[in-house]
């Protein structure tokens, strides 16, 4: 019984040693993987919801808005 | 003991013998072809992994390299002889482990292919066949690891 636990060990240590020498020389399989994108019914990759651009957003202020200008004369009828 | 009953004895042992051998060739060969196109493209397999939803991420590149070679390891180990009754455990275990994942896939719904072949085979969604299958593998090394008892290892 020791033996067949001698054998089965050394077996698994020389299986996680080659294993771990094949992944090492994979480049294209990183030992970390990237996250998993998840993907929609339409097989298309959800994206994170992101906060508008700065440049997109309209600018917080408390200044007073600018009055919308009154009409011309010629306007009014 | 008569001539008879040694000549008998002989007889059986000698049948005994023949049938662990193709035990033994059929549990490697499958072996075998399980491994070979797994190694050859580890990131195939890689891919299917995550589908059994029960590995971390950063143990699925580790498992798709790792369990091809342990069962090129098990399948030498039968054929050649040598450190035969660890390989015989470890056919065991492989396949103990590939029975209760395939086994916890379908009692969970998940529609996904096993990978056990890596590409070798047409991508189908697992089933019962599959359990059936390895269940059948998993009484052929049992009956391997049985026979450890009944005679020194080779």
């Amino acid at each position: 019984m020791r033996r067949d636990v001698r054998e089965l060990l050394a077996l698994l240590a020389a299986g996680l040693v080659l294993g771990l020498v094949h992944l090492a020389l994979r480049p294209d399989l990183p030992w970390v993987p990237a996250p998993r994108v998840e993907e929609t019914m339409c097989g298309e990759a959800e994206l994170p919801l992101e906060q508008p651009a700065a440049s997109e957003a309209p600018a917080a202020s408390f200044a007073p808005a600018t009055p919308m200008s009154s009409p011309g004369p010629e306007d009014v009828r | 003991m008569s001539q008879v009953q040694e000549d008998m004895s002989d007889q059986a042992s000698k049948w005994r013998r023949g049938g662990i051998w193709a035990l033994r060739l059929v549990v490697a060969g499958v072996l075998l072809a399980a491994a070979a196109p797994k190694l050859a493209d580890p990131v195939a397999f890689a891919a299917k992994l995550p589908n059994y939803r029960l590995f971390p991420d950063f143990l699925v590149n580790v498992v798709a390299t790792t369990a091809p070679m342990l069962e090129l390891l098990a399948a030498l180990a039968l054929l050649s002889g040598r450190l035969y009754r660890g390989g015989v455990w470890l056919a065991v275990g492989l396949m103990a482990i590939f029975t209760v994942l395939i086994g916890s896939a379908l009692a969970r719904g998940i529609d996904l292919d096993c990978g056990c072949f890596g590409n070798a085979v047409q991508a189908e969604p697992v089933g019962a066949l599959d359990l059936v299958r390895n269940v059948v593998l998993l009484g052929l090394t049992l009956v391997l690891a049985l026979d450890l008892g009944r005679e020194p290892a080779r």
